[in-house]
């Protein structure tokens, strides 16, 4: 039979379910792998932070814009990678990052960092991570439908 | 095209004008990837195609007329309105046909009558919704989707946000949810560009289409009987998750195909057995009777004529053990009396083609999937990863599933059986019941919904 294009393809779905106590929110967004990570003190603080894509470049900052008293890889930034590593798979996060060298399910998440020698910290607010967060957060409190879903029939877990 | 198609090749050869329309589509998919405000002339000839293939039809003068407008770069929403009721009139004929086809191959009878719809005035700030959603759809049009950029799609988040928060637009929200989702992981392209696919210009035609003329439900009646389940499939993309549980509902000597559809809004971190959580708590007649293999006894559920039912545990009870095989044997090929519900007219996409189909003399081997009326392919696209691992396909000798269509026929499995001397008393596996028993040991959902309430409140 003539080979036809395909409307279904599968989304890809989550490789591992990550922490999500510590890390409640990750994503790779807007060329950036970025999330949230919980205060280890301070339960309406959090941890807002993110990596760019190509450059490396990162920041790591209170929800509130105060930057991370520890100046570089604290453990915030390497937590949020690390569990953008377990939940979308440590290559499509290399990959996303266009970081340099061979991907492999065995990278760590320092040494994807170290991949990116000339990487500089990026002063100033966060571009709207805290904001996706809260985006986020609504989902879980969002009411669905009863009605059929047939729209549904593409979006497939792979 | 021709409604019906003429040969019994059924399931392995495509009905006549299938592919006339699939390659007018691969020339209006390019449209969308290149953009309608940067058509070159090759591209312009695609669309002008796809106009001579409405000529005749009732269609034709308003597609000679998008045509015309877009040859003068005038980038009018009726026009894209236009092009996504082109797209969805091919692929509604293109459903039809085959349909007709695999019905004529397999012994089926088609229910002639269409689904009555219930006609619903849309709400005022509905209408507003809807016609930003249009505006956006006809933005991403005329850029392309190779230029895609945050810039394009990001200013559609609050409008986005204002149809998530209305239950009645669910339809609309969940798709533009995860078609705005899916485009922004994809982009930037990089070096590593996916490929031009046939996937993005249905889920806007779609979109374009629902956010047009939000489509009707169908006519409902109560039904009272018994309904034996053989299985779920779960559907589902980071923020929005439908479980279908497939079944028969027998009333007498009345055997009806039925799906009754779950669904919750969710994020990415809940999947699997945390997603089933919450299906349980909705349903949880419902879930145990999939987990455990019973069957089920409802009191006046409301049946649509589409084979929808409307689920409310209160109506329903537990019954016996599930004979698979017994009920299967009404979704076998040459079952002549089940009643096969037509879809709504405007459901008729062949994405949306699951027929429910028993396989007494089921064999599987690299992929391929051998019954008494053929071998097709395993629905890979379709069939949820981790549903059924190899062995247990390769154990199973009669299945109950889907026939799916993904640019040819292929099966989905939502049922294993296994012959022997326990024949057809208990199935191998049911897809959707080792998620749905699982024992979560995490409360992702708890976690967020603590932190939303902190931190949403606050906001407010």
């Amino acid at each position: 039979m003539t080979e036809l294009r395909q409307s279904v393809l599968k989304t890809p779905a989550p490789k591992k379910l990550r922490n999500v106590k510590e890390v409640p929110f990750v994503e790779l967004y807007g060329g950036r792998v970025q999330g949230v990570v919980r205060s280890g003190s301070d339960e309406d603080r959090v941890y807002v932070c993110f990596v760019e894509a190509g450059t490396g470049n990162h920041a790591c900052n209170t929800n509130n814009n105060r930057p991370c008293s520890q100046n570089y890889f604290c453990k915030h930034r390497l937590g949020m990678l690390s569990e953008a590593m377990e939940h979308y798979g440590a290559e499509r996060v290399a990959r996303y990052l266009n970081a340099p060298g061979e991907y492999t399910s065995e990278l760590s998440s320092s040494e994807l960092f170290a991949r990116f020698p000339n990487a500089q910290i990026f002063r100033g607010s966060a571009p709207n991570v805290f904001s996706r967060f809260l985006s986020y957060l609504r989902y879980v409190e969002l009411q669905a439908s009863l009605d059929p879903m047939p729209e549904m029939s593409w979006f497939i877990a792979g | 095209m021709k409604k019906t198609s003429e040969n019994s090749e059924g399931l392995t050869q495509l009905p006549a004008g299938v592919l006339e329309a699939e390659q007018a589509l691969d020339a209006l998919d390019e449209a969308f990837w290149v953009g309608f405000g940067r058509l070159g002339a090759e591209q312009l000839k695609g669309v002008e195609a796809l106009q001579q293939a409405f000529g005749a039809s009732a269609l034709g003068p308003r597609m000679a007329d998008a045509v015309a407008g877009i040859r003068r770069s005038e980038f009018a929403e009726t026009h894209f309105v236009t092009f996504a009721a082109g797209r969805t009139a091919l692929q509604g004929a293109e459903h039809d046909a085959l349909l007709a086809s695999a019905f004529e191959a397999l012994g089926w009878t088609a229910t002639e009558a269409s689904v009555e719809t219930n006609l619903q005035a849309t709400a005022s700030h509905h209408e507003v919704y809807l016609e930003a959603a249009r505006q956006w759809l006809l933005e991403l049009a005329i850029v392309g989707f190779f230029q895609l950029t945050p810039e394009v799609l990001l200013p559609f988040q609050a409008t986005l946000e204002k149809l998530q928060g209305e239950p009645k637009l669910a339809r609309q929200a969940a798709l533009l949810t995860g078609f705005y989702e899916e485009m922004l992981a994809a982009i930037p392209f990089g070096s590593k560009a996916t490929v031009q696919n046939r996937r993005w210009p249905d889920l806007w035609a779609r979109a374009m289409i629902i956010c047009t003329k939000v489509p009707p439900p169908a006519a409902v009646s109560a039904f009272t009987g018994q309904i034996h389940l053989f299985g779920v499939e779960v559907r589902e993309h980071g923020f929005y998750a439908s479980a279908v549980f497939h079944g028969i509902a027998l009333r007498g000597a009345e055997a009806i195909a039925v799906r009754v559809t779950l669904s919750t809004w969710k994020v990415d971190v809940v999947f699997g057995s945390e997603l089933w959580k919450l299906f349980a708590a909705r349903a949880p007649t419902l879930v145990k009777a999939l987990t455990d293999g019973l069957a089920l006894t409802v009191d006046a559920l409301p049946l649509a004529e589409t084979g929808d039912m409307a689920w409310d545990d209160a109506k329903a009870a537990l019954a016996g053990k599930l004979d698979l095989d017994a009920i299967g044997a009404h979704l076998a090929p040459g079952a002549q009396t089940t009643r096969r519900a037509p879809p709504l007219p405007l459901d008729r996409h062949p994405a949306f083609l699951a027929l429910p189909i028993y396989m007494g003399d089921f064999q599987y081997k690299d992929g391929q999937i051998s019954f008494g009326a053929g071998t097709i392919p395993l629905a890979e696209a379709q069939t949820p990863a981790g549903d059924f691992d190899v062995d247990l396909l390769v154990a199973a000798s009669a299945a109950v599933g889907l026939l799916r269509f993904n640019g040819g026929w292929a099966f989905q499995p939502l049922a294993l059986l296994k012959k022997g001397k326990s024949a057809g008393k208990k199935p191998l596996t049911l897809a959707g019941a080792a998620a749905a028993s699982a024992k979560s040991k995490v409360d992702a959902v708890g976690i967020l919904q603590a932190k939303a309430s902190r931190l949403l409140r606050r906001k407010a």
